[in-house]
This record gives structure tokens, sequence and C-alpha cells, in this order.
């Protein structure tokens, strides 16, 4: 079958042979994830460091070098937490709930996500929450500019991350410190951290090899030149040739 | 030898007598697994099996919780119980730290492979509890995982 379209948001068509892993299936979470990470060790890691240091040897977090130990793709629960072994904290990133879809015009689809970015540090006492637990205010704060500047110059030179995959990426709210209602230990106990909720669209598009292959085009977008959709092989720009609509 | 391991010996080696008629008919291994990628699912993934044993090698109880005890509340749906099997004493037994995960490497999974009539083709369950509160027993209580 033809594809009718080369690419949905951060999604690339055909996928290739060599395509066969979570950053490949999912590339606009992967961005999102390590966008995030880099952000927030740059902006908190020196203090993170230096708050652990000072945590007694027999803290779980005392040997913690970094204030993302381990990144989760999935929503954090207790089947995901008790199955492989994560270093606290915790960075999850994962769609949550139903897309909605909408035009931008007759015949442009888009859907907007909702994303949800949770920072969980651990299972804590009062004296270690007021300890650590406010730490999630500035990373709270650093995951809202990385996401308004949709960059941050300690990850990839700081390069703008979002563009051709995310026609728009917002913050919408936050939410902690606090301790988890949902997600606890199996004696009970919540976890301490806190949680970000993103917004993404992500827009249908046709590239010029694509349109080029097809006869009738409905529900699909032509691009404008370097809008930063690119080919699925190379990412380059597509210049599309508009006689295709013909 | 500690006081507690000759009397863990002696509990190992009775643990094992159900098997001797037969009568123990799941195995059940310790799976530690982790991936070729950066992240869990990525790349292949490598598999390191122990088995749970008492006495001389011969599988654990196992018992999958009656209707029962489920609609009382007492265990989740689909649960099995395992054990009880016996604590490291030097010769022989379960190290506790193997179960907790402590031990562990970041981003690398532990599983329970219970195989048996109830799960012939193998079913792999997470520790949901793992009751080490006796010195002579390790019971864990476990939950249907994904594969």
């Amino acid at each position: 079958m033809i594809a009718s379209l080369d690419s949905f948001g951060a999604s690339r068509f055909p996928l290739t042979q060599g395509e066969t892993c979570a950053a490949n299936y999912d590339p606009g979470q992967a961005t999102i994830i390590g966008l995030l990470s880099a952000a927030i060790e740059a902006c908190c890691g020196d203090a993170w460091r230096a708050l652990t240091a000072s945590l007694n040897n027999d803290h779980f977090l005392a040997s913690s070098n970094n204030p993302v130990g381990s990144v989760l793709t999935v929503q954090p629960n207790s089947q995901n937490l008790t199955q492989v072994k994560m270093a606290w904290p915790v960075l999850a990133v994962y769609r949550e709930g139903e897309p909605t879809s909408g035009f931008y015009s007759i015949d442009y689809n888009n859907s907007t996500q909702r994303w949800s970015v949770d920072w969980i540090a651990g299972p804590f006492s009062p004296d270690t929450q007021r300890k650590i637990g406010a730490l999630w205010v500035p990373i709270s704060n650093a995951i809202r500019a990385a996401i308004v500047e949709g960059m941050h110059p300690a990850y990839q030179n700081g390069a703008y991350q979002f563009h051709g995959q995310f026609s728009e990426i917002r913050w919408i709210t936050s939410a902690g410190p606090a301790v988890t209602q949902e997600l606890t230990t199996d004696k009970g106990q919540g976890y301490y951290g806190g949680s970000v909720i993103l917004e993404t669209v992500e827009r249908m598009t046709f590239q010029s090899d694509a349109a080029a292959a097809i006869t009738d085009f409905d529900g699909g977008a032509y691009l404008t030149p370097h809008d930063g959709y690119g080919t699925p092989a190379t990412g380059a720009d597509v210049t599309v040739n508009y006689d295709n609509k013909k | 030898m500690a006081r507690a391991d000759k009397w863990r010996r002696v509990a190992d080696k009775f643990r094992a007598l159900p098997d001797a008629f037969g009568l123990r008919e799941h195995t059940v291994q310790l799976e530690v697994s982790q991936y070729s990628g950066e992240l869990p699912g990525d790349g292949d993934k490598f598999s390191r099996y122990t088995p749970i044993t008492v006495g001389n090698g011969s599988p654990p109880k196992v018992r999958f919780p009656s209707q029962k005890e489920v609609a009382l509340g007492l265990f989740a749906s689909g649960s099995v119980v395992i054990g009880p099997f016996t604590p490291d004493f030097g010769s022989g037994g379960f190290s506790r730290p193997n179960i907790d995960g402590s031990l562990l490497d970041t981003y690398v999974g532990m599983k329970i492979l219970v195989t048996g009539p109830q799960c012939p083709n193998g079913m792999h369950y997470r520790v949901n509890n793992s009751n080490v509160d006796r010195a002579l027993r390790i019971v864990l209580t476990c939950e249907p995982a994904g594969e």
C-alpha cells in the first residue's frame, strides 16, 4: 500500500528496519526526555550533589549523583517500579489521556495530546521532605523554561528541539511538591515528588515523494519549504512540488 | 555457623520432603534481565535464571490462592504464594537481598518465573510482598507481570 502521508507529529513514515526502539517509535517523547534531563541536570545538578552529600550514608539517596537518576517512558505505577530497578529520582515522561483531534483548516488534521512529566524522588519521611522536597520548585521551573524556550544550552549545543516534531508545545500546569496519592510502596507509603502537564499539537503532513505517489489528498497538508519536517532518511527539509496538488 | 543457620539447615531439609513424593509440581526461577540498549526494552534482552529451591534442588511450595481467599480480599486475583523456602545458611538456602532487588543495577529487571500445571508454558510474576520476618522462612506473594 502506498503511504498516504510522510509524517504525523514526530513520527516519520515509513519506519525502516533499523528503527527498532522506542526512541524511533516516539521520537517526540525521546526529545522531551533528553531535553528535560539535561536541563534539570544543568540547572540543579550541583545543588543536588551538595544536598545528597549531606545526607547520612544509609539514606537511599546518599550515593545519588544526578537529580535525574533514571527515566521512565511509561506511567509510573507499582507494576513498573517493582519489575525494573530504577535509580532515584525517576523522571517519567509519557503521553497521558486521549488526544483530541482538530483541524488547522479543512483537510489539515492535527492532534492535541497531553503529557505528564513526573519527577519522583522516592518515599520520604517528613524531615527528608523538608530537606529535599522543595528542590522540586527549581526543577519545575527548569522544566518550564526548557519547554517555553524549546531548548537548553546544555543539550545538543542549545539547538531548538521541537522543530518539525510538534507544531506547538506548551506548559499547562504543575503540581507539587507533594506525596502522591495513587502511587505508593507495597507498604502504603506515598512517593514524594512533583508533576508537570504539557500539551503538544502534532499535525499530519505530506512530503513531495509521497505526494507524487498518490492522486487524492484528503486528510493531509502540504509542507512549506524549510519548516523542519524532513525526509525520513535524512531529516533534511523538503521542498514540496505543488504541481502534485493538481 | 550461627545458631539460626543450624535451624535453617534442618528446616530446609524437611521442606524438600514433599518433592521426594512427587508433590511439588511447580518450579520457580528468579529471572534477572537487562537489555543491550540504554533503557529497558531497547535492543536485545539478556536473562539470567536462578532456581529457587529447597533441600537438594527441590522446588519450593507454590500455592495459588483459592477464589474464596481472593473474594475475601486476602490475595489479589491471579496472585501466587511461593514458599516457604529457606534463607541463606551458608551451605544452602536463598540469599534475601536477591529477593528485594537491592543488589540490582539501575534498569535491571527482576521477575519470578513459575512453571507447572497451572502455567505449563511458564508465567512471569512480580514480587508484591516478600515476607522475611521469620528467621527460618521466606514467603513471596507475587502478582502477574507482563511478558
